[in-house]
């Protein structure tokens, strides 16, 4: 018993000592110590700085280092605190000054620690603004983002299939057998899966566009040299023939020892001209700051349509072909229209503005990565090919309405002769813009109702002259609508799918294919269906206003109830 | 007999009803799927207009009617329901990440082909028609809610508000107001999109296989309920990953495959009360013994 309350005794004090010990509250740092930068100016974003290869793995998360916010408490033109001079007096953007010799990343890491500690306390003891000191104020947890990779396993969904279904595999994927003995060899295992979310870039790109391109032509007088690179071999030949350099004669600069990133030739050209310009007092200089080249919101094809595209000896229209021989017919192209409708040349030339047939050949090669000429032309999932470009076009609201219901580009019957005419005359043709109502049928009414709707609802108007002189307006008002939309009757397959369509000839009607009583066998709705179906998923996609396109049933059919 | 044999015996004995219980997953018989019937929903075309809530509410007539303007209420989207003793079906609003524009979902009984609630019930107050319905049988249930338990779907619920005659409620298919009469399901016949559509569950997966095949880009190539759980009469077609619309990913084996050779193993021969009894009869006897011993001893 004494035991026991002795015990109970010593248990309290501890715990009553526990409670007592409240750990003091940090001291609060003092008005007159150098506090963070706490500018509330946006700045262009943070560039995470992180040493995979370090040995045993990081022990603290990457550094999210905000560059402008460095800039702008240095002051825009100190460049040099950080970065080194080259020998010719630029400036390179390396950092740090003194990077040391060794790969070792464990090195680099101390160096890296080195030039911002002390930097951050010399600027902390004159009372200027500074950085942090301790460990956990750089080294900051950044939002978790799961890197994306490419894992090579299907879907969980495919396994009870994969074995079977070969054929429905091979219905979407892009690359099918060419060859029949091909088709063996395919092995599901191969097929890779991008899991977890692309980290996107944290800064915004500096998007050269058609209207910084003009604005520098004419600051620099045209002096094209100043950013673009030539060779001294190329300098000497264009010299023996006499003649200046025209676009397609601009090099892309060698990369010293393969150590150089696409962005940092830009900033050795870019920030050190706007960095000179501006130490000599010039007129006319660029900005020094992240933001005011990493813009985030690009410059919309419309906002430039008055700007003046380079002059690269471009045709109006070129015929796209191969050097090889192909079984197709080349394809006629109105380069100028494209112009006006792209941000910058990189749009679709990668670097450089040669033809796409000089790096993608027919059966792929290593200068554009084995990308095959079929696929730089026709990949829909790419920005830069033609038909992945075309296919975002479609997805636009005044498109969507009828081509959501068609198939894909490419897998439509006529689709390859549409662009492979193999001369230009094509780019003359133009949709008839003769008013729709030449091509209805004659004894087609231009309104009539639709009835039989049951018990619940009343009869609905359908306005189809309106719908008809809609489509031919869309269609007219677009260059691209209107070269592709070359047959006439192209307006009414949007609805009258699967008929053969023909100018002032009758049309099958819905129900001739859709029963009005019974769903088909094979799946196809039947006349309730194909009406909701075909109607609201055109109002759907369109987003019209509720008057002219209903989402709702009461916008088409009154309630009887009501 | 010594302490050693005494745990010797009752680790055989456990042993031996331990032997058949290595679960077997047992897998879908062809015929099964092939012979019932079954609806595809493509959820890229419902609208949320709600009127096969509305039919289902009319063609059950031991449902409380619900008056019309519920049905025309958008405001039911704002919170994720799910099947009461109100509603055998229920349309859910979702906004998965890859859509601007909302999705709405269908959700009733699956009416799967190897249903974990037929497996669980003790009476058999559940089973499966052989057309692929379903059905419970409120005579039969003694109201254990194990239905409710085993079902991965939650569907079934229960009339916990009726003291004396409470019963579990579920979608039924229709079996007996549409389907024996030959007509199709009320929230089918209903549908002004034509979501659903209804017919022999072979015929059905063709269906929506070339539905997926014509637009591949427009749906995720997979078929929910094709093979989830051992498959499912309800199957689902969807632009948006399953998992946001609350079609939770559950496998491909038929879910009574789980517990069934566990517990039939158990109980073959009956013998694991057999076991039971034995061991409490050896413990009987030992005690007896010991008893004995120490009145002896004494």
């Amino acid at each position: 018993m004494k035991k026991i309350i002795v015990g109970i005794i010593i248990f309290s004090g501890i715990y009553a000592f526990l409670y007592a010990a409240e750990p003091e509250p940090i001291p609060q740092q003092s008005a007159g110590a150098p506090a963070c930068i706490t500018d509330n100016e946006t700045t262009a974003g943070s560039i995470l700085l992180s040493l995979p290869g370090l040995e045993g793995g990081l022990k603290r998360p990457a550094v999210s280092f905000d560059h402008e916010k460095h800039t702008r408490a240095l002051g825009e033109s100190n460049c040099r605190t950080c970065h080194p001079d080259s020998l010719n007096n630029s400036l390179v953007f390396t950092f740090p000054k003194n990077p040391p010799d060794t790969d070792d990343e464990e090195a680099l890491m101390n160096a890296w620690h080195n030039a911002c500690i002390s930097c951050h306390t010399e600027r902390g003891a004159e009372a200027k603004p500074a950085g942090p000191l301790t460990c956990g104020e750089c080294h900051v947890r950044a939002t978790t983002r799961t890197p994306a990779k490419h894992v090579p396993i299907l879907p969980s969904y495919y396994e009870p299939v994969r074995d079977t279904y070969h054929d429905e595999c091979l219905a979407c994927h892009n690359e099918p057998a060419r060859t029949a003995q091909d088709a063996p060899v395919l092995d599901w295992k191969k097929f890779q899966v991008l899991q977890g979310s692309r980290p996107e870039p944290q800064i915004p790109q500096a998007g050269f566009d058609y209207q910084r391109h003009a604005l520098h032509t004419s600051t620099l007088d045209k002096d094209c040299g100043l950013c673009h690179y030539l060779s001294e071999k190329k300098h000497r030949a264009l010299a023996d023939e006499g003649r200046e350099p025209q676009c397609r004669d601009w090099q892309l600069e060698p990369n010293p020892e393969g150590a150089w990133r696409e962005q940092d030739f830009a900033h050795a050209r870019c920030v050190n001209c706007h960095f000179k310009r501006t130490a000599n007092e010039e007129k006319k200089s660029g900005p020094l700051l992240c933001s005011k080249c990493h813009t985030s919101s690009a410059r919309a094809p419309e906002e430039m349509l008055d700007v003046t595209r380079s002059n690269c000896e471009q045709k109006e229209k070129i015929l796209i072909h191969s050097n090889e021989s192909t079984i197709m017919d080349a394809v006629p192209f109105n380069h100028a229209e494209h112009q006006l409708r792209t941000q910058a040349c990189q749009d679709c030339h990668h670097n450089g503005i040669q033809a796409c047939h000089e790096c993608h050949t027919v059966n792929g090669d290593e200068k554009a990565e084995f990308v095959t000429l079929a696929q730089a032309f026709h990949r829909e999932d790419s920005t830069r090919s033609c038909v992945g470009c075309h296919e975002t076009r479609k997805k636009k609201p005044e498109c969507a309405g009828c081509h959501q219901q068609l198939p894909s580009s490419l897998t439509a019957a006529d689709a390859c002769v549409t662009c492979h005419s193999g001369s230009l005359e094509a780019l003359n043709q133009k949709r008839s813009t003769a008013p729709p109502e030449s091509l209805i049928a004659p004894d087609v009414q231009d309104t009539w109702q639709i009835e039989k709707l049951g018990e619940t609802y009343k009869k609905v108007t359908f306005n189809h002259l309106e719908i008809t002189r809609t489509l031919a307006a869309v269609c007219n008002a677009s260059p691209l609508a209107n070269y592709f939309h070359t047959d006439e009757m192209a307006l009414c397959a949007g609805c009258h799918h699967y008929s053969p369509l023909e100018p002032r000839k009758p049309v099958p009607g819905c129900r001739t294919c859709h029963d009005a009583k019974a769903v088909n066998a094979s799946g196809r709705p039947d006349l309730m269906g194909a009406y909701h179906q075909q109607c609201l998923g055109c109002h759907r996609q369109t987003g019209g206003t509720e008057e002219k396109m209903p989402q709702t049933c009461d916008g088409c059919h009154a309630h009887t109830q009501q | 007999m010594n302490r050693r044999g005494f745990i010797k015996r009752i680790s055989s004995i456990t042993g031996a009803a331990a032997f058949g219980v290595a679960p077997k997953k047992s897998a879908p018989q062809q015929g099964r799927s092939e012979e019932s019937l079954a609806v595809l929903v493509d959820t890229t075309l419902c609208v949320g207009c709600r009127a096969c809530e509305q039919a289902c509410n009319e063609i059950n007539p031991d449902l409380p009617l619900i008056p019309n303007d519920f049905f025309n209420d958008d405001s039911v989207f704002k919170r994720r329901r799910r099947m009461d003793t109100s509603a055998f079906t229920v349309v859910n609003r979702y906004q998965p990440d890859n859509s601007v524009a909302p999705v709405h979902v269908k959700f009733q009984c699956m009416h799967c082909l190897y249903p974990a609630c037929v497996s669980a019930c003790l009476v058999g107050a559940m089973t499966r028609d052989a057309g692929g319905a379903v059905v419970y049988d409120e005579k039969k249930c003694i109201g254990c809610r194990y239905c409710i338990a085993a079902c991965p779907f939650q569907v079934p619920a229960y009339e916990y508000t009726l003291v004396l005659t409470p019963r579990v409620r579920k979608c039924t298919f229709c079996l007996k107001t549409c389907l024996t009469q030959g007509e199709v399901p009320a929230c089918v016949a209903a549908c002004p999109m034509r979501v659903m559509t209804f017919g022999p569950r072979a015929e059905l997966i063709t269906i929506g296989r070339t539905r997926i095949r014509k637009n591949p880009k427009h749906y995720i190539p997979h078929i929910y309920g094709e093979h989830e759980a051992g498959g499912t009469a309800w199957m689902y077609l969807a632009a948006a990953p399953f998992e946001q619309i609350d079609l939770p990913n559950l496998g491909y084996h038929p879910l009574p495959g789980y517990t069934e050779p566990v517990q039939h193993a158990l109980f073959k021969w009956f013998l694991a009360p057999l076991g039971l009894f034995a061991v409490l009869a050896g413990a009987m006897w030992y005690n007896k013994r010991r008893n004995k011993q120490t009145e002896e001893d004494t």
